[in-house]
């Protein structure tokens, strides 16, 4: 098997069998930030330390071999990076909400499921005060 | 992008003692010259795919935006010409989906007013009927 396709495999047990944990939080758009932080820092730290079972590590021998300890670091990297690279983006995200909010004057509810690698965080979005 | 993520992306980054670029050194160290070859091939592959991932994510972001502020003016319109209304709707943003729920109910409100208006006639009735 090419290294590139016990990446591949590796990745998608990492994703069937890595937990994948699921938050609900609700937010502002005025404090999303600061309410976001602890609950990001836990998917992060959860990501990078994510491993599978000893049951398929034992089935599965060629995941001992050497190389796979680069193929590990490759995508826990890839996954810090990916999350990384989502919260950027969030910031507009959130952009976009606040002036969805703002035009609907108190007619809409929001809810934005942020997807990160190994997480989910539901946001429930309420309309801030502009003191953010 | 650091600074993109002012105040979200936690600062102590370094849960292991080692960074994943120390950890494909090593690798690479014990791995022989075709090993290490595919290594790094997958390692700048992987870096590509995420830049690729992060330019289709903000594609959608900005498609999401145009689509919300469509959402606002179509509700803005049913408001014109409709009492009643409620749009759900969903969008597959940069960073997941969003759902939104933009709802207006005239009856409700009217209802609210005459129920409140024949309570208060009713209690102006009993205590007329008291005080006679």
């Amino acid at each position: 098997m090419s290294f590139d396709l016990k990446c591949e495999v590796l990745r998608e047990l990492r994703e069937a069998y890595c937990a994948h944990d699921h938050y609900k939080v609700t937010v502002s758009t005025d404090d999303w930030k600061s309410t976001l932080a602890p609950v990001v820092e836990g998917v992060m730290k959860k990501a990078m330390t994510a491993e599978l079972p000893a049951s398929v590590n034992r089935r599965l021998t060629w995941l001992a071999e050497d190389d796979m300890t680069a193929a590990n670091a490759i995508l826990t990297e890839s996954e810090a990076r990916q999350t990384k690279n989502a919260l950027a983006l969030l910031e507009k995200e959130f952009s976009n909400i606040e002036e969805l909010l703002d035009n609907a004057r108190g007619r809409s509810e929001v809810t934005h499921e942020l997807r990160l690698p190994l997480g989910t965080i539901t946001l429930q979005i309420e309309k801030g005060n502009g003191n953010g | 992008m650091d600074d993109e993520n002012d105040g979200l992306v936690p600062q102590k980054q370094s849960l292991f003692p080692l960074s994943a670029e120390d950890i494909v050194d090593n690798a690479l160290q014990s791995l022989d010259e075709q090993q290490a070859k595919e290594i790094t091939k997958k390692a700048a592959d992987e870096v590509v795919k995420i830049a690729v991932e992060k330019r289709k994510a903000e594609y959608r972001s900005d498609r999401a935006q145009e689509e919300m502020r469509n959402l606002i003016h179509n509700a803005n319109l049913l408001d014109e010409k409709v009492g009643d209304y409620k749009i759900n709707s969903t969008f597959e943003t940069a960073t997941g989906t969003t759902s939104v729920e933009i709802k207006k109910s005239k009856t409700n409100f009217t209802l609210l007013i005459a129920v409140v208006g024949v309570v208060v006639l009713l209690l102006i009735l009993i205590f007329v009927f008291l005080k006679t």
